[in-house]
């Protein structure tokens, strides 16, 4: 646990001197953001097709991102593109990699017909990988296709394998004057977690089941931090690639909405007074499930 | 106190865009837009290394 003046500073942080006015013109630079269709997430796609970059919006399902896409375009006259990708499920986020990056060099014959550009994005750059979509406190039962903890799963592991697939690509995209970048949005939370990291929570065990699903998603955004670190030391030093993590804040989201239970609701009511971050939730949204 | 959600992207959008924000590489932000401490534990390079090795391994059948 981080010092009380720690957490006070967090929930009311300085005012701001850096503003999106100080984002400088983005054209011909790519950009995909995970969980681009809600919350934050959705702010910055706005922002940064604003500035003429070329977005893409990274989440589970196109036809629930349409409103987004259809918002996005209406707000700044320009198009995000969808790709999919399925954090909670390994196999879909290898696929959803490999659709991005076999865009590269499209066979001319395929690339002609319409029907292939739904996923053939003839791409041949990455500047920035915004690793922004996360779940946060499911029912504690929730896993992962894979079987792993759904927080830690889709949060850490889902993201680190999207992250390592495309990196070949930022590399051969970075300059030493404009360096690729990754920037992985971790959270405040990581303050509450008791280190080291308990490996029995990541997978589906007894001890698991048992914990409090706040403390899940603590250890899923120390572990973001973590990883972050070591993806700067371990290869971004060799590789010209920065890398950031970052607590964005707390901030209002759909979070309440989707809350079913009003007990939950008053809870996180209680724990936002109390200063306790309550974030983003993005496109990755167990209460959605919950309510169908 | 939550705050609105266009304060909640500047972080990120900091990190993302900015060249002044190249001088914080690898390191970590806060709000809103500036450099910041995470938990003194996340720094443990041991517990670092030991993590991306997990994860690397737990990750190897999707990462060949």
């Amino acid at each position: 646990m981080a010092p009380f003046s720690t957490i006070l500073r967090q929930a009311y942080p300085p005012a701001a001197k850096w503003s999106v006015d100080n984002i400088s013109d983005l054209s011909g630079k790519v950009f995909i953001v995970t969980g681009g269709n809600a919350g934050i997430g959705k702010e910055t796609c706005k922002q940064l097709l604003l500035k003429n970059a070329k977005v893409y919006l990274a989440a589970r399902s196109e036809s629930k991102a349409q409103a987004a896409l259809d918002e996005l375009e209406k707000e700044t006259g320009k198009k995000a593109i969808f790709h999919k990708l399925d954090l909670g499920d390994l196999d879909a986020t290898k696929k959803s990699a490999q659709e991005f990056l076999e865009c590269v060099t499209p066979s001319p014959y395929t690339s002609r017909f319409s029907n292939q550009l739904l996923y053939c994005r003839k791409e041949s750059k990455l500047n920035v990988l915004i690793a922004n979509a996360g779940v946060m406190i499911p029912p504690v039962d929730q896993l992962t296709t894979q079987k792993f903890d759904l927080q830690f799963g889709t949060n850490v592991l889902g993201h680190l394998l999207f992250i390592r697939l495309l990196y070949p690509l930022l590399v051969s995209t970075t300059t030493s004057t404009d360096p690729s970048r990754v920037v992985w949005v971790a959270s405040s939370m990581q303050y509450y977690f008791n280190p080291p990291v308990k490996y029995d929570w990541i997978t589906d065990t007894e001890v698991r089941k048992k914990q409090n699903p706040w403390f899940l998603y603590a250890q899923s955004k120390f572990a973001t931090v973590q990883l972050a670190y070591a993806l700067q030391r371990e290869l971004g030093d060799k590789d010209g690639v920065v890398v950031f993590s970052l607590d964005p804040g707390n901030i209002k989201s759909d979070l309440q909405r989707h809350l079913q239970s009003f007990i939950v609701r008053a809870v996180v009511r209680l724990l936002s007074i109390m200063t306790l971050p309550v974030f983003n939730l993005s496109s990755i949204d167990p209460f959605h499930a919950m309510a169908r | 106190m939550l705050w609105p959600v266009e304060l909640g992207a500047l972080t990120q959008l900091y990190a993302a865009t900015d060249s002044s924000a190249l001088q914080y590489k690898g390191g970590y932000l806060r709000p809103w837009a500036r450099v910041g401490e995470p938990h003194e534990g996340t720094k443990d390079e041991a517990e670092q290394k030991k993590l991306w090795d997990y994860c690397h391994e737990t990750l190897k059948p999707w990462l060949a």
